[in-house]
């Protein structure tokens, strides 16, 4: 099972196997850029976000444990908070190089079910969200957006977007954990 | 996983976790939480809980090819320009990650180093010795492996299991501080058999001391042919003494 063939590269990464380091690399480069890109659509800065991201995997890999976390889902989260930090460390008016071709919006629901079994829970836990709560919820996790980035990129006060994010993060748990 | 979990409303750090694994928060509230990630262990396991709920959005995604080029300025920007080092080397190249593994290995609460009694050079007792449980990965110990310095022998008990389309014979090292990995012998045969035990001679004896690292590699039959460690390591554990 592939999780189980990155649980095995992230171990031997976490003993400074550097051949091991280069294969998780190629296992896992397109993924985890794919999910920085949409982050800084930028494409200077996702390579740059892309290098702290295997970085900061480098450094971190003992934390890893493989008894609580899906192999996958850890290397997303440090791609996703490498792209974050970029994103939220860069100055406002900073002229952006566009990524080579435009990010696709927010994958189907459909999509988002076919694509692994996890993933599926979550579609499914989803589609018992009202529809605001789903997208803000989608729209912060794919763009990286801050509250207060969300509130105003949808013209919305603040403590909405808030209050709407945390109902349907709430939400979410008690469906998922059940 | 169970029904009766706390309401949300009881938990205000479930949902800080969830926002901070989320990625909304911003100002001196991110910089807060993350200081607390650090810092509060049961805060951190919330915040990795919560990002293993949410990682799953991202498997959707079509992977997206970075150029060429930045898998090579990566290499050179965490090793050097040389890249990443030949394979024969491996991890066991450099002095540095041998230091680096003693202290990854002290400071990592998943890797179950078993530390029992040495008594030193205050008499002999054949029950005392130093003890390291050598592991593969976080859910269980490998191998015990008891060294008593009288008589500087090294007695090896559990399971060793390896899958290698090649024949191979897994070989102890041991790793003393800042030191080079120093072979201790061949602990099974190449059909999986544990050795009842290795002899070690006074100056291997020496290195099995608290704070060293011990490891086991899987090599070609009759073992390492360049005297340092050349295929991939299977188990490892940290020495030390109460």
């Amino acid at each position: 099972m592939e999780d189980d063939r990155l649980t095995a590269l992230i171990k031997r990464v976490s003993l400074a196997d550097r051949t091991a380091f280069s294969e998780l690399y190629d296992a896992t480069s397109a993924k985890l850029f794919a999910v920085i890109v949409r982050i800084v659509r930028d494409n200077e800065e996702a390579q740059d976000a892309l290098q702290d991201c295997y970085a900061n995997l480098w450094s971190r890999a003992r934390s890893f444990d493989a008894g609580r976390a899906r192999a996958m889902g850890w290397l997303v989260m440090i791609a996703r908070n490498a792209a974050i930090d970029r994103l939220r460390r860069r100055r406002p008016a900073q002229p952006l190089t566009p990524a080579h071709e435009p990010v696709d919006d927010t994958p189907s629901p459909e999509a988002l079910a076919q694509s692994s079994e996890d993933a599926r829970r979550l579609a499914s836990c989803l589609s018992e969200l009202t529809d605001a709560e789903a997208e803000l919820i989608q729209r912060a996790f794919y763009a990286g957006d801050s509250y207060s980035k969300v509130a105003d990129a949808l013209d919305r006060p603040l403590g909405t977007v808030k209050s709407v994010i945390r109902r349907a993060l709430m939400k979410l748990r008690r469906c998922l954990d059940r | 996983m169970t029904p009766s979990a706390p309401p949300p409303r009881d938990d205000p750090d479930d949902l800080l976790a969830a926002e901070l694994a989320l990625g909304v928060l911003e100002g001196d509230v991110l910089v807060t939480a993350k200081a607390r990630q650090a810092e509060d262990r049961m805060f951190a396991m919330k915040v990795e809980a919560w990002s293993q709920r949410l990682a799953p959005f991202a498997d959707p995604l079509p992977g997206w090819a970075p150029p060429r080029a930045l898998k090579a300025r990566i290499l050179a920007h965490l090793f050097g320009e040389q890249g990443p080092a030949p394979s024969r080397q491996g991890l066991w190249g450099s002095l540095s990650f041998w230091r680096g593994a003693a202290a990854a290995f002290a400071a990592s609460t998943a890797v179950a180093v078993m530390l029992l009694v040495t008594p030193g050079d205050e008499g002999p007792s054949p029950d005392t010795g130093l003890y390291a449980a050598l592991q593969a990965d976080t859910s269980s110990p490998a191998l015990l492996v008891r060294f008593d310095p009288q008589t500087r022998r090294i007695q090896i008990a559990g399971l060793l299991s390896a899958a290698s389309a090649e024949p191979v014979q897994p070989e102890l090292w041991v790793i003393a501080p800042g030191a080079p990995p120093r072979s201790l012998g061949l602990i099974a045969s190449v059909d999986g058999a544990l050795a009842d035990g290795l002899q070690v001679d006074e100056a291997a004896g020496a290195a099995i001391a608290s704070g060293a690292v011990l490891a086991i590699s899987l090599e070609p039959p009759g073992g390492s042919p360049t005297g340092a460690p050349t295929g991939p390591v299977i188990a490892a554990g940290e020495v030390r003494t109460l």
